[in-house]
């Protein structure tokens, strides 16, 4: 018990007091992991592992095209589980608990992968020049941040080489990319970007197709107090979807223990709504991208510690999930061979 | 407690509107082999469910080892090995990996046991299960049950798709768990010709309903002509 408030207390110094970017922080929720991982729970390990494979295999065989014995090795995995494994309660509860850690982490993995892939569509434009990007990252040495703040507009400057930079390998950029609408580098912008030339009446399409170091700074200022730096519809629907999916696995357990009939009409239910929320959401991201309704992109400080909230949690899951994975099949194969 | 080691008392179970079991009731002592038959629906696996606490009766109680079966602790749960009809275990991971599990598990698992009836079972530990055939399948659960040396082997058709050496390695190696550690066994099976040879005493479930529960011995007939005794009506159509 100690040791896992410590290690909490650690957590949330790490999360609260370091930035993201530093890999720092990853080293120290490497050792953390390690530390947590190497204790003795291994007896939570393995209902972890077990639960894991069970949820893993329902989830595999609730997309299509998946034979049924497979659906039905799942059931009679969790049902073994749940029931017939000697084990209490609290470690059910606790290994569901980091099962659906995982499968958020993997869900926000999956959200990276889409945005490393993403390519801002060849018809918008950006209003950042490229040389001003390359000027930039001669400076800051950091690609990766300016990268993030590629402007898109539509009918803005005809620069299609600057558009075409993939969005870096950054959890929390990602996470920022679901959340926000609009975001911006607002603390990279070079100063003389941001410098005022006095106040301008045209309207935002105007000025952003002008020459970038042209926006005045009380128009940015202006511009960012109108936008809500979270859209919350967006959160809103990870968070039912995140909901959604726990509670799936959690009914399904159920459903294979007591209670099967309203365990049944339950899963069913949620299942539905599970997937319609998730195909709607796919749908939403997918018309996001190739739509041109960003128009400005955004990163304040309070995105920013969210983000790093976030990426910190989720990636200390993943890490921790791959290498307690790693332990245990190296702990087998020495007991077994 | 005396060595009364399962007892159900009046069970009955509901599928919605399908009675699945009718006010059963019986006594397994501990050591005792017992063979539970009857034909598909008859309620077997739906007896089985009940008994390790995977279904609640409506009406009636189970107790495993002095325990409600509706509220097994794990200590007792650690007590009880089953080998399901359906695929059990993960399927992707090899016997070895599994046995690494049920280590960290059951703290009476015995290592040295485990090796031997993979061996004896002759399973190649390193494949995953999904690798292997049916029967090879099922083998490696009875191996990996057995290895938790529990005090209750709950076996639902464990000889289904094995060949006939190695079914009766099999029986032989049941019969050997309860002469040697005391085990009590319990299983459905489908297999009457062999039932002598493994079962001290034969339990018919018909729609339900307990019609027959006697030691095999006491019977002047095999268990195969007290079974068409009691399906008389099935078997004739």
């Amino acid at each position: 018990m100690k040791k896992i408030i410590s290690l909490f207390i650690f957590f949330l110094k790490t999360v609260f007091f370091s930035p993201v970017n530093n890999p720092a922080f990853y080293c120290l929720l490497l050792t953390a992991c390690l530390l947590y991982f190497g204790g003795n729970l291994k007896k939570l390990e393995t209902v972890f592992l077990f639960i894991t494979s069970a949820v893993s295999i329902r989830f595999i065989s609730s997309l299509k095209a998946v034979p049924t014995d497979f659906s039905d090795s799942s059931e009679s995995l969790l049902s073994r589980c749940t029931n017939l494994l000697p084990v209490k309660k609290s470690y059910f509860i606790s290994a569901y608990m980091i099962s659906a850690a995982v499968y958020i982490s993997v869900l926000v993995s999956f959200c990276l992968f889409f945005g490393i892939n993403s390519q801002v569509p060849p018809d918008i434009k950006s209003i950042c020049p490229t040389e001003m990007i390359t000027d930039y990252n001669q400076k800051s040495g950091e690609i990766s941040r300016y990268v993030g703040g590629i402007i898109t507009i539509p009918d803005s400057l005809d620069q299609p080489e600057a558009v075409r930079y993939r969005i870096p390998i950054n959890a929390s950029l990602v996470f920022k990319y679901l959340t926000s609408d609009i975001i911006i580098l607002k603390d990279d912008i070079p100063d003389s970007v941001l410098q005022s030339t006095g106040t301008d009446n045209r309207s935002p399409e105007e000025i952003f197709s002008g020459n970038v170091s042209e926006i005045p700074q009380e128009y940015v200022s202006d511009f960012l107090s109108d936008l809500p730096p979270i859209h919350t519809g967006r959160l809103l629907f990870i968070s039912v979807f995140v909901f959604l999916f726990f509670m799936n696995d959690c009914i399904n357990t159920c459903l294979t223990s007591r209670n099967r009939k309203k365990g049944r009409i339950l899963f069913t239910g949620v299942n539905f709504i599970m997937y319609t929320v998730f195909i709607s959401f796919c749908l939403f991201v997918a018309f996001d991208l190739i739509l041109p309704q960003r128009k400005l992109i955004l990163i304040t400080e309070g995105i920013d510690q969210y983000g790093n909230i976030v990426s910190g949690i989720c990636v200390m899951l993943f890490t921790s999930f791959v290498l307690k994975t790693m332990l245990f099949l190296k702990d087998l194969d020495r007991s077994h061979d | 407690m005396n060595n009364e080691i399962i007892i159900c008392s009046k069970i009955t179970k509901y599928y919605i509107t399908l009675k699945a079991l009718s006010d059963v009731s019986f006594t397994i002592k501990e050591g005792e082999s017992v063979a539970l038959v009857g034909a598909n629906g008859s309620g077997k696996t739906t007896l089985f469910n009940i008994i390790l606490g995977l279904l609640k009766p409506q009406e009636g109680i189970c107790t495993v080892l002095g325990t409600d079966s509706r509220n097994i602790p794990p200590e007792i749960r650690a007590q009880t090995g089953f080998v399901s009809d359906s695929a059990g275990f993960l399927p992707w991971a090899t016997t070895n990996e599994i046995a690494g599990l049920f280590s960290s598990l059951y703290p009476q698992w015995n290592r040295d046991k485990y090796l031997e009836l993979i061996d004896f079972c002759r399973v190649d530990p390193y494949r995953r299960l999904n690798r292997l055939s049916k029967g090879q399948k099922r083998l490696a659960e009875i191996a990996l049950a057995g290895s938790i040396q529990p005090k209750i082997m709950i076996l639902d058709e464990p000889f289904n798709g094995l060949d006939a050496v190695m079914r009766i390695r099999i029986q032989n190696m049941l019969r050997g768990f309860q002469k040697q550690q005391g085990m009590t066994i319990l299983y459905a099976t489908h297999i009457l010709s062999e039932l002598s040879s493994v079962a001290d005493r034969m339990i018919i479930l018909r729609s339900g309903e307990i019609v027959y529960d006697d030691v095999i011995k006491n019977s002047d007939m095999s268990p195969g002509t007290v079974f068409e005794k009691y399906y008389s009506k099935d078997i004739s159509g």
